[in-house]
């Protein structure tokens, strides 16, 4: 799951994939705003088939934080 | 870099409008993450997008601005985060018939977003509903287009 994450990710960010782990903070160390984190929200959205609510999406802070509310969403 | 430009713009804007030395200016945080000055003598919010810094400052009301650069947006952004009459704003009756929205269209969407970002900053809660529960209403906002920058200014009625 972190392999597909980074590949989502990266289409946001000039950066090497290896570079981005569990505890990469999404705002902080990606430097997205909030409108990029929903359209990261959109994208893991459609490539994990699950639903995320606004407030969960626009609330994670690190990629660990991301693969909980994935698992937590799939059924 | 980008906030403590932001930072700086607010403690010069804020000193200036208080008649406040920066050095004595302190702030708190509440508990949603938005700052406040100590002294309650003027509300503020500030945002930043790219190479471009707002700042919105009001003596009485509680106040949020938004910017953003204005940019080619997915169709599937905009479903996520638009409700209908949005959605219907943004195409200008048209549809949406690509997979992203360019130019006008484009402009339309961070009217609206820029919006939406604002009103939740102003309220200083963060996300308590999904956003395409805030509806856009252009006569409640101040929005200005401006170098391929969309701003947007709300006030606490």
């Amino acid at each position: 799951m972190l392999d597909r994450i980074r590949t989502i990710i990266c289409e946001f960010v000039d950066m090497d994939p290896k570079d981005i782990t569990l505890e990469t903070n999404i705002r902080k160390d990606l430097g997205l705003n909030s409108l990029e984190l929903v359209n990261l929200a959109v994208d893991i959205e459609e490539e994990f088939d699950v639903e995320i609510p606004d407030k969960e999406a626009m609330g994670l802070e690190t990629v660990a934080d991301a693969i909980k509310v994935i698992e937590k969403y799939m059924d | 870099m980008l906030c403590i430009a932001a930072d700086m713009l607010a403690r010069k804007v804020i000193a200036e409008e208080t008649k406040t030395p920066e050095n004595e200016l302190s702030f708190y945080k509440a508990q949603g993450g938005k700052l406040y000055l100590d002294s309650g003598d003027c509300y503020f919010n500030f945002s930043h997008s790219e190479d471009t810094v707002a700042l919105a400052l009001n003596r009485h009301r509680e106040v949020g601005i938004d910017v953003e650069k204005i940019r080619k947006i997915s169709l599937n952004l905009i479903k996520r985060v638009c409700n209908k009459d949005e959605i219907e704003f943004i195409s200008n009756g048209n549809g949406l018939n690509s997979d992203f929205a360019e130019g006008e269209a484009a402009e339309r969407f961070f009217r609206i977003w820029t919006y939406k970002e604002a009103v939740l900053k102003c309220s200083g809660e963060g996300i308590i509903s999904e956003l395409y529960n805030i509806s856009y209403d252009k006569d409640r906002c101040f929005c200005e287009i401006t170098d391929g920058y969309c701003f947007t200014c709300v006030t606490a009625e």
